[in-house]
């Protein structure tokens, strides 16, 4: 559109409330002007409106001269200041600024930067009429002094969408680098994990925890749900099954080809369901959700090394009276032809209804290994189990997680408090074939949620593991926000 | 000293028990339905007594608080606010009303509704080969599910086109905005309930307009205004004097004619004065009068009806047995002489309802 015809446009769009008191309403069609003729006011009495006196020639210039100037900045700010993107594209952050007192520590007080991110997304094709939208996401992340890592970069279909019509059922494929459909906490949002630090069983600092099921991978994902139970009163939609089934590398994140060994690669599957009950039914929010997981991996066990080793052996024959020393070859055993599972199974069942909500989510792990056997210099394998769970109780007074009732026409910045007292048990056993090994730890804290994306969290935790002595001194602080 | 101990506790729990029955809401929150620009504003009665303080007067020398809320998510917003006990006071469209009753919120609609008659408009892109209704068979139609509108396509197309709305035509559920954007885009081939000023930008024009007079069975409006039955309970007296300043209000803008100040309240949101007043209806007073009534009833009955037929809905419910408290209504209607002084709508409500039993 030339500059001219903009400056027209803006100039009928600012003067069209005026335009009825300069001379007869001209409606646009037919059907406008009987309405407007039917009505028992006509832009005559409109005049009589005290409310709106006609505007002068002189007015009218100054309005012209008023949307010139606004045009006039907002072209500079488009042409200089104001940045281009090809498609839509939104861009958001989080940052962690955490203060933890752990009394045993040699640093007992510690400031620390946990987590900063930032994503962009957006859409790369907007079906307005099927709602096959194309989408894309891609963000870095960095804990404290190491470097932004890719934490998210894939690209989404929807095949079939449920946002046009609620009624249908829906399948989403997502490619890329991007969480695993597996459990709860694994792939869960503020809403459902209130805790700062994650479960024993996830957070991967204790031995053998299930931190490969919450760790984002490379692979591509299937997502679908059916039989939804639609309530128009709410905008509620409940889908009585969801499916999702994925595969990945299995590596990890930011896996490259190099870094996968895994020939068969990794796949995902989880069911969940929802009972088929509208907004007000005191079952909304109830779901139940089963998980597994395997992957088979060529093991690269280091092996024992054999070092040279000096040896002295008698001669024969006519050397029999001499003795010779003899040094034997250093070698090293490996294996790297051994192929090993690592299963997951996972259940987990969640009640998220605001202001009362529960989660509950127990896994099971399998994974082959395999350990050098002095008595026989062999090799041998392994089959290790282990097993993990959490337990979380919390609260929402507050309208943080009412999707439609905070989304409102607000004069300023309002934002209504919202605080989450919440209490989590959870624990893991590493290896189920050995005995006082089991991990617990018990999380009472409370978020409290001051601005639209910005709240402070603090939790005290206890821990101990089996017959050991507890420590029960751990503090956490933390302002975690984002735009 | 028993027996002293014993007034000092009798006289203690006297108190709590008048201070309890004397008790008021810090704040009363009050849930409308928001605007396509994000304005905090509304129109009719509600915006003229919001632009007054007329409740917050009312309420002042309790030291009762106003909270005004304007949900963008429309009416199955305010449903949720309802639901979670975010708001005290609300009215929305009829499906969200209904569909909220239906499936167990507790409301109470505490007043009675309005005639409606105002026109609502069918619009198609600029350039559209649609010339008629009935080309509108086969056709990606777009509104906001859940909302008013949902119902009234139901009904144009069951009554007007004579087909299936959900399987004859295509169906994008999309709020205001996002509307706007695909019919201009090509997105959607019409817009069930859209704005005149996409008309005065060039990209649409009108293929129907709605009124009481050519599509009566799809213009009947039935929106409800109520409150809880929780928030009743425990303040019944709070209740009233709210319906009392709302008939009040209801009574001055239509006896003063304050339609001036009506139409700029319609204009801040943003709509252009002329059709503010194209889509006014013919009998501003028969229209928006709020009155307990069979017309209002039958209005309501008939909505509940067609979205048990549509399947928006799955069972029926009773209303003015069940849903309806009209002691507050019919108090402060009595004591403000409204049944003379709106003696005329009455009968021509009443008259109107007949025609339609």
């Amino acid at each position: 559109m030339s500059r001219t015809k903009h400056l027209l446009l803006l100039a009928s769009l600012a003067l069209g409330a005026h335009a009825v008191a300069q001379e007869p309403a001209t409606p646009a069609t037919p059907a406008a002007t009987d309405s407007a003729a039917s009505t028992e006011t006509t832009p005559g009495e409109a005049l009589q409106d005290t409310s709106f006196v006609p505007a002068s020639k002189a007015e009218l210039q100054g309005a012209i001269a008023q949307i010139l100037n606004v045009d006039d900045y907002y072209s500079r700010q488009l042409q200089f200041n104001l940045p281009a993107v090809n498609r839509p594209l939104t861009i958001s952050g989080t940052v962690q600024n955490r203060f933890t007192y752990i009394h045993d520590l040699p640093t007992p007080y510690t400031f620390s930067i946990p987590l900063t991110s930032v994503s962009f997304s957006g859409l790369l094709y907007k079906d307005f009429e099927q709602g096959k939208n194309l989408t894309y996401s891609f963000g870095f992340s960095s804990s404290n002094a190491a470097a932004p890592t890719v934490a998210e970069g894939s690209i989404g279909y929807t095949l079939v969408s449920s946002a046009v019509d609620p009624d249908n059922f829906s399948l989403v494929f997502t490619g890329g680098q991007t969480k695993k459909p597996f459990g709860l906490e694994a792939q869960s949002t503020d809403e459902q994990q209130p805790a700062i630090n994650g479960s024993l069983f996830l957070d991967g600092k204790s031995p053998n925890a299930f931190n490969d099921v919450s760790a984002r991978d490379i692979g591509l994902v299937a997502k679908a749900d059916f039989f939804p139970t639609v309530d128009n009163g709410y905008n509620y939609r409940a889908p009585l099954l969801t499916l999702s089934a994925g595969i990945f590398n299995g590596s990890g994140p930011g896996s490259a080809a190099a870094a996968d060994n895994n020939q068969d690669k990794a796949w995902v599957v989880r069911a969940a369901i929802l009972p088929p009950v509208d907004y007000y039914n005191i079952l909304r929010g109830l779901q139940l959700g089963i998980s597994f997981s395997k992957d088979e991996k060529f093991l690269t066990a280091s092996g024992v090394t054999t070092p040279a080793t000096t040896v002295t052996v008698r001669g024969t024959g006519k050397d029999s009276t001499k003795t010779f020393a003899y040094t034997t070859t250093a070698a090293k055993s490996t294996i790297d032809t051994i192929q090993g599972d690592r299963t997951r199974f996972g259940v987990d069942l969640s009640y998220i209804r605001t202001p009362v909500n529960f989660t509950a989510e127990a896994i099971y792990g399998t994974l082959d290994s395999v350990y050098f056997d002095s008595k026989s210099k062999s090799f041998q394998p392994y089959h290790l189990r282990n097993a993990g769970g959490s337990i979380t109780f919390f609260l929402n007074f507050g309208e943080q997680y009412l999707k439609q009732t905070r989304n409102q026409s607000r004069p300023d910045d309002w934002w209504p408090l919202t605080w989450q007292p919440f209490f989590r048990v959870d624990g893991i056993d590493p290896n189920l074939d050995v005995d006082h090994d089991f991990q617990v730890a018990v999380t009472p804290g409370v978020n409290v949620f001051f601005a639209r994306t910005t709240k402070f969290q603090f939790n005290w935790r206890w821990r101990k593991t089996e017959d050991k002595p507890a420590a029960n001194d751990e503090y956490y602080a933390q302002f975690q926000y984002g735009f | 000293m028993k027996t002293r101990l014993f007034r000092n506790v009798l006289a203690i729990t006297a108190l709590a028990v008048v201070a309890h029955a004397a008790d008021y809401p810090k704040v009363i929150r009050l849930g409308w339905v928001g605007n396509k620009y994000s304005k905090a504003f509304t129109g009719g009665i509600v915006g003229y007594a919001q632009e007054t303080q007329a409740w917050e007067k009312e309420f002042a020398k309790e030291g009762i608080r106003i909270e005004w809320s304007f949900f963008t998510g429309t009416g199955p917003a305010i449903n949720e606010a309802v639901a979670n006990g975010k708001i005290d006071f609300a009215s929305s469209g009829d499906l969200p009303s209904t569909a909220g009753r239906a499936n167990g919120l507790p409301t109470r609609v505490i007043v009675g509704g309005s005639a409606g008659g105002g026109t609502r408009y069918i619009l198609v892109g600029a350039n559209s080969t649609i010339r008629k209704p009935s080309d509108l068979k086969g056709k990606r139609i777009t509104f906001q599910k859940g909302t008013y509108a949902h119902l009234g396509w139901l009904r144009y197309a069951r009554d007007v086109l004579h087909i299936d709305g959900d399987k004859d035509t295509k169906i994008i559920s999309l709020t205001g905005g996002d509307q706007d954007v695909a019919l201009a885009s090509n997105g959607a081939d019409a817009i069930y309930g859209g704005g005149l000023d996409l008309v005065d930008r060039g990209v649409a024009r009108i293929i129907d307009s709605i009124q009481d007079e050519n599509h009566p069975t799809v213009a009947l409006n039935a929106s409800s205004l109520y409150t809880t039955q929780k928030f009743i309970d425990k303040y019944p007296d709070v209740v009233y004097r709210w319906v009392k300043v709302y008939l009040k209000i209801a009574d001055e803008i239509e006896r003063n004619d304050k339609k001036a100040l009506l139409r700029r309240l319609d204009t801040k949101s943003g709509t252009a004065l002329k059709n503010v007043i194209a889509a006014e209806p013919d009998d501003y007073r028969y229209s928006n009068l709020p009155i307990f009534d069979d017309l209002y009833r039958i209005s309501v009955e008939r909505a509940i009806k067609d979205e048990v037929t549509f399947k928006l809905i799955r069972k029926p419910f009773d209303v003015a047995g069940s849903w309806w408290d009209r002691r507050f209504y019919d108090r402060a209607f009595a004591e403000l002489g409204l049944g003379t002084k709106w003696k005329d709508v009455i009968d021509r409500r009443a008259a109107k309802a007949k025609t339609l039993h």
